[in-house]
């Protein structure tokens, strides 16, 4: 190692100490050695280095203090962001906000039934001229389909999705004859087609809605004005009524059917027959095992948490939402898409909107 | 100097490659394949190889082996040890599925190694269709069951080949390469008590045996004596009009009358045995007049049709002889726990870029870098060790195995077994599988693809694996025969939509899930002590596709565990009802010699025949017996289990009532079902050969005019018509069938 790299830096340039080992040498060349001398002037040196080293080492402290310093404001500042950030989504994790305002608009002669969202909430499925089903892709990954229905002289009203997304349910009505079919979509190895479930006289059919594995479906069905519930078995020939009442609504994991009764929503417990009553409303769908949503009269949203006692009901805030009434609100199977359909009055049509947590 | 190096190369290569060359001069291979080379494609099947030394003794193994056209490159074989001293000849033999020997196989002679002698395998193609295999003296005899290709069973003909008694194996699963033996004349006398043992064996096993004699042909009557009992030395003469009546319709029968060997009883009678049958023709079918009649075929439809045969023959459906299922199951040993690929990633990535990095930042701030080239490979080296010491024992404690297997019983005293079986082994290299007679068993690993055999046979007592990679699980299927097993003692019976009566578990397993299987549905009844018994009373329902869930959602290892086990259940499900059990207690049939922990999982199942109900009748419900697509017109697909999609055109089902072991009174299509509401419906009238309409919304039921509508195989064709523009859906029109028991 060369020598000056052993010398702090600023030692060149205090002529003191080469100063003085220059004397030094002088003194030895000319007098005979004094040991008390070269020992004062050894004292002399060491001290100088001393000093020397404590000044070199100040000025690399100061720029490490204040590096921590600025570490530290940093610090602070991402956290009060990362705070702000964690407390905003908090807040709004539970919101709905409405996402597409104006999905789509249909005569106001049409009913809320005849629109329906798939349980993945990709893509909803409406009824138009009567007697095609179109579907609607909510996002880029899917085609729009239009699959004629079978030509009869009735009229297609409901839209029920099963809950695997390749099969819908749709009501026909013709004069006194109500019919029931099962629409398979067609896909890359299928052209789609579509089955009879259940044809009857003198009655409506209205509302399915599929049961948790598509093994069945709950419809209403009227005879000389009496609502009751029935269910027809996708799998055998059986049926089997249920209940008086209307909007049967299976919960996802299949425990309780919500459905209408007298204006008011009520829960069935299958495994019991226990029914509960929610409170005035309409249109029950279910956004988790067992939270349970509807519009009551006033054209707004109420949810119920139904596996507590007393059932806690509240009234669920939308974002965005325009002025029109609601009139029905469908949830994905996650509960994490709602479709919500409103009643414009200017111009009069049936608007369909989509919002989502 | 180079050439000469090159010479001494080149001696040294010929000395090496002429050895074989001499050694396969010496050894002389012979293949041959059992009943004349008859072979079923969902069949096991025995290969015999007989090897004969000539010149100098031979010490190596017969192998058995797909590809290896390079000498000495590695390819899965199957391989036996054979000694053979000069001159001497030895029969080895490989059993194994047809389906597996169908694929291109070498067999090679081999020596510490070294292929000696190699020679491709070639097989007869399995045959198509029904086979018949006749042991008669006369060309002729029983010829008439092959002409009648193009009526009976559809597209599944029959073919009938003669054998001589010796080709006759003495081995009952072997038969199953047959569907129908027919047995006559001097030659039938000449089987041995091996071979006819075996023959009843396989009748048990749902073979089919047709015996002809007359008078005086004592031999192979009174052989089969104990199964199908008729009193010889009462030959006679029966009239052919007042015999052949029940089966000739409107057929005039020859004049005159025929020799019988006993003329107490009817010229064709029939006995069930086990699941099998044994069919007695009372007169010598190289006879005249019935040898050259000219209504043979119809007489033999007829006979075949009434007296069960031809039910029998549809029953027996195709099965998948390699047993997938099971294997896959029997690879889920429950005490052994594959790591998650993710926490291999985790450990890797983890060492690589935290571990690896992190040690070298250290060793640089403390000014020790080059230590790293020792550090930070000692570290793999640790962390290795440690994962292995740590890991091991998580994912398997000690050798284990797992068996699965369905043990179908025949009787009290005999159950058919099929068995599949996974070994692992955590300390050794090698280990052997002990094969409990009388079960054939081939091992097998698993492959890029598919399984493929591979491992030691020897002397059909033991499987043996070697040179196994570290903890690698090894496999095997077996196949066979069950002795003693016990039987579920039934009455049950179908009463309206119910199906009432008890059952009782007499066999040597306790259950912890039993259900009965009627048509699609399954019928629970809960765990069964031996000895219980219970009562059942459940409604029947018409279900047209089977209660499973759908899965959309990828399925977790139970679920995939949960829907392996249903697959094993339903395995060999068929037109009727059945018990199905599933219990884990030891069922030792292939076995492991070496201490190992092992896991059983066995289903077992019994066909029931249902018993008439207080009124006499005997309901086969709905969904119980098949329904085939007999033939389609214009555009139609399929769109679900059971489920059909018509557009412009037409689908024929041919609704198979024949197969109700009944005699038929009365059949149900409940075509009032919606479903069936929007197509135009007919059936077919046999005996006009007119298509009749079915009224929309009206159930199809067929009494008094039943025998004129139904087809000559007993089914009743039914056509279902669209002429929309949209595709319509419409299930598989399951019915009811009612009768009254069949008289054997």
């Amino acid at each position: 190692m060369r020598e000056e790299n052993q010398n702090p830096r600023g030692y060149d340039e205090d002529q003191t100490v080469p100063m003085l080992l220059t004397h030094l040498k002088q003194l030895r060349r000319s007098v005979p050695v004094n040991y008390q001398l070269k020992s004062e002037l050894k004292k002399q040196l060491m001290q100088r280095m001393r000093e020397l080293e404590a000044q070199k080492k100040k000025i690399p402290d100061v720029s490490s203090s204040k590096r921590r310093r600025k570490l530290i404001q940093a610090g602070v500042v991402s956290l009060v962001v990362a705070l702000a950030f964690g407390s905003f989504g908090w807040w709004t994790k539970d919101a709905i906000s409405v996402r597409e305002p104006k999905l789509l608009s249909l005569p106001v002669q049409s009913s809320a039934e005849q629109v329906d969202m798939d349980p993945a909430g990709t893509q909803i499925a409406y009824i138009s001229q009567s007697s095609v089903l179109h579907t609607l892709p909510l996002n880029s990954d899917q085609k729009p389909l239009s699959v004629k229905l079978p030509p009869t002289e009735g009229k297609y009203l409901s839209v029920s999705w099963g809950n695997h997304g390749t099969q819908i349910a749709v009501v026909e009505q013709q004069k006194q004859l109500s019919r029931l079919w099962i629409v398979d979509l067609p896909t890359t190895y299928s052209m789609g087609s579509s089955r009879l479930l259940k044809e009857e006289e003198g009655v409506l059919y209205q509302a399915p809605s599929w049961s948790q594995n598509d093994d069945s479906i709950a419809y209403s069905r009227t005879k000389n004005g009496v609502q009751e519930i029935w269910v027809s078995s996708t799998i055998s020939f059986q049926e089997w009524k249920i209940a008086e009442g209307s909007q049967p609504e299976w919960s996802p994991d299949g425990r309780f059917l919500a459905f209408v009764d007298e204006g008011e929503i009520r829960i069935m417990e299958m495994r019991t027959g226990k029914i509960t009553i929610l409170g005035k409303g309409e249109w029950p769908s279910w956004s988790g095992d067992a939270r349970l949503t509807y519009t009551n009269s006033e054209g707004k949203l109420v949810e119920s948490m139904v596996d507590v006692q007393p059932v806690a009901t509240s009234e669920v805030a939308l974002f965005n939402r325009s002025s029109d009434r609601l009139i029905r609100a469908n949830w994905s199977a996650k509960g994490k898409q709602l479709l919500l359909i409103s009643h414009e009055e200017q111009p009069k049509a049936l608007v369909i909107s989509l919002a989502s947590r | 100097m180079r050439w000469r190096w090159m010479l001494v190369l080149l001696m040294v290569w010929l000395s090496v490659s002429v050895q074989p060359a001499k050694a396969e001069g010496n050894i002389e291979v012979e293949v041959n394949v059992p009943l004349s080379g008859i072979i079923k494609y969902d069949s096991w099947m025995r290969l015999e190889v007989n090897v004969t030394s000539k010149e100098e003794a031979f010490h190596g193994f017969v192998e058995l082996s797909k590809g290896r056209v390079k000498k000495n490159s590695y390819q899965p074989a199957l391989r036996q040890p054979v000694m053979i001293e000069k001159g001497q000849s030895k029969k080895i033999y490989f059993d194994m599925p047809v389906q597996v020997m169908l694929d291109e196989w070498n067999i090679l002679l081999t020596k510490n190694g070294q292929v000696v002698q190699s020679e491709k395998l070639r097989l007869p193609y399995p045959k198509d269709g029904r086979t018949v295999g006749v042991v008669h003296e006369g060309g002729n005899a029983f010829h008439f069951l092959a002409i009648n290709q193009s009526q009976f069973n559809m597209s599944r003909p029959m073919t009938v080949q003669n054998l001589a008694p010796e080709m006759l194996p003495d081995q009952a699963w072997i038969y199953r390469n047959l569907d129908v033996l027919a047995l006559g004349g001097k030659q039938a006398a000449l089987l041995n008590d091996q071979q006819v043992v075996a023959i009843k064996e396989w009748v048990q096993m749902g073979g089919i045996v047709i015996l002809s004699a007359g008078p005086g042909q004592d031999g192979i009557i009174q052989k089969f004596a104990d199964v199908f009992s008729v009193a010889p030395g009462v030959g006679g003469t029966i009239v052919l009009s007042d015999g052949l009546s029940p089966y000739t319709g409107d057929k005039p029968p020859p004049a005159g009358s025929i020799p019988v060997y006993n003329k107490d009883v009817p010229l064709f009678s029939s006995q069930k045995v086990g699941k099998g049958m044994m069919l007695f023709v009372n007169y010598d079918v190289t006879a005249e007049p019935m040898a050259s009649w000219q209504h043979n075929l119809q007489l033999w439809q007829s006979v075949l049709q009434k007296h069960g045969a031809q039910e029998l023959l549809e029953q027996n459906t195709y099965m998948d002889q390699m047993t997938r299922p099971f294997l896959e199951l029997s690879r889920m040993i429950p005490d052994v726990q594959t790591p998650s690929p993710i926490w291999m990633v985790v450990l890797w990535g983890g060492y690589v870029f935290l571990i690896a990095p992190l040690t070298y930042f250290v060793l640089k701030r403390v000014g020790r870098r080059a230590w790293a080239w020792g550090v930070i490979p000692g570290l793999a080296v640790l962390i290795s060790v440690g994962i292995f010491a740590i890991g091991k024992p998580l994912v398997v404690k000690t050798s284990a195995s797992n068996a699965i297997s369905e043990i179908s019983i025949l009787d009290e005293h005999t159950a058919q077994t099929r068995t599949a079986a996974t070994f692992l082994t955590v300390d050794q290299d090698q280990f052997d599988v002990e094969v409990k007679a009388p079960i054939i068993a081939l091992p097998l690993t698993l492959g890029r693809n598919d399984y493929e055999p591979e491992g030691q046979a020897e002397k059909d007592q033991f499987l043996a694996y070697r040179n196994l990679p570290y903890l690698t699980p090894k496999q095997a299927i077996g196949y066979g025969i069950v002795r003693d097993f016990g039987e579920f003692e039934s009455d049950l019976k179908v009463n309206r939509d119910r199906l009432q009566g008890r059952i009782k578990n007499n066999t040597k397993f306790a259950y912890d899930n039993t259900f009965i299987e009627i048509g699609l549905q399954r019928i629970p009844i809960g765990a069964m002590k031996k000895g219980e018994e219970k009562q059942i009373d459940s409604l029947l329902e018409p279900l047209l596709m089977p209660r499973q869930e759908k899965q959309v959602e990828p399925l977790t290892i139970e679920e995939q565990h949960n829907r392996l086990k249903d697959i094993v259940m339903a395995y060999g499900q068929g037109n009727q009802v059945r018990i199905v059990a599933t219990s884990d207690e030891e069922l030792s049939l292939l076995t492991m010699r070496e201490p190992h922990r092992a896991h059983y999982w066995n289903v077992v199942n019994q066909a029931v025949y249902l018993k008439p109900n207080d009124q006499g009748l005997v309901t086969y419900p709905y969904g119980l017996l098949g329904v085939y697509i007999n033939e389609t017109v214009g555009e139609y697909d399929s769109s679900g289990p059971n489920l059909w999609q018509l557009g412009k055109g037409s689908i024929t089902f041919e609704l198979k009532a024949g197969n109700a072991q009944m005699e038929m009174e009365r059949l149900i299509v409940p075509l009032d079902h919606s479903p069936f509401r929007p197509f135009k419906i007919e059936y077919f009238h046999q005996k006009s050969g007119r298509w009749l309409p079915v009224e929309r919304a009206s159930r199809l039921v067929l009494e008094k005019d039943l025998e004129d509508v139904l087809t000559p195989q007993q089914s009743l064709l039914l056509r279902f018509s669209s002429d929309g523009t949209t595709r319509l859906s419409l299930p598989t029109p399951f019915f009811q069938v009612e009768g009254s028991e069949r008289k054997w």
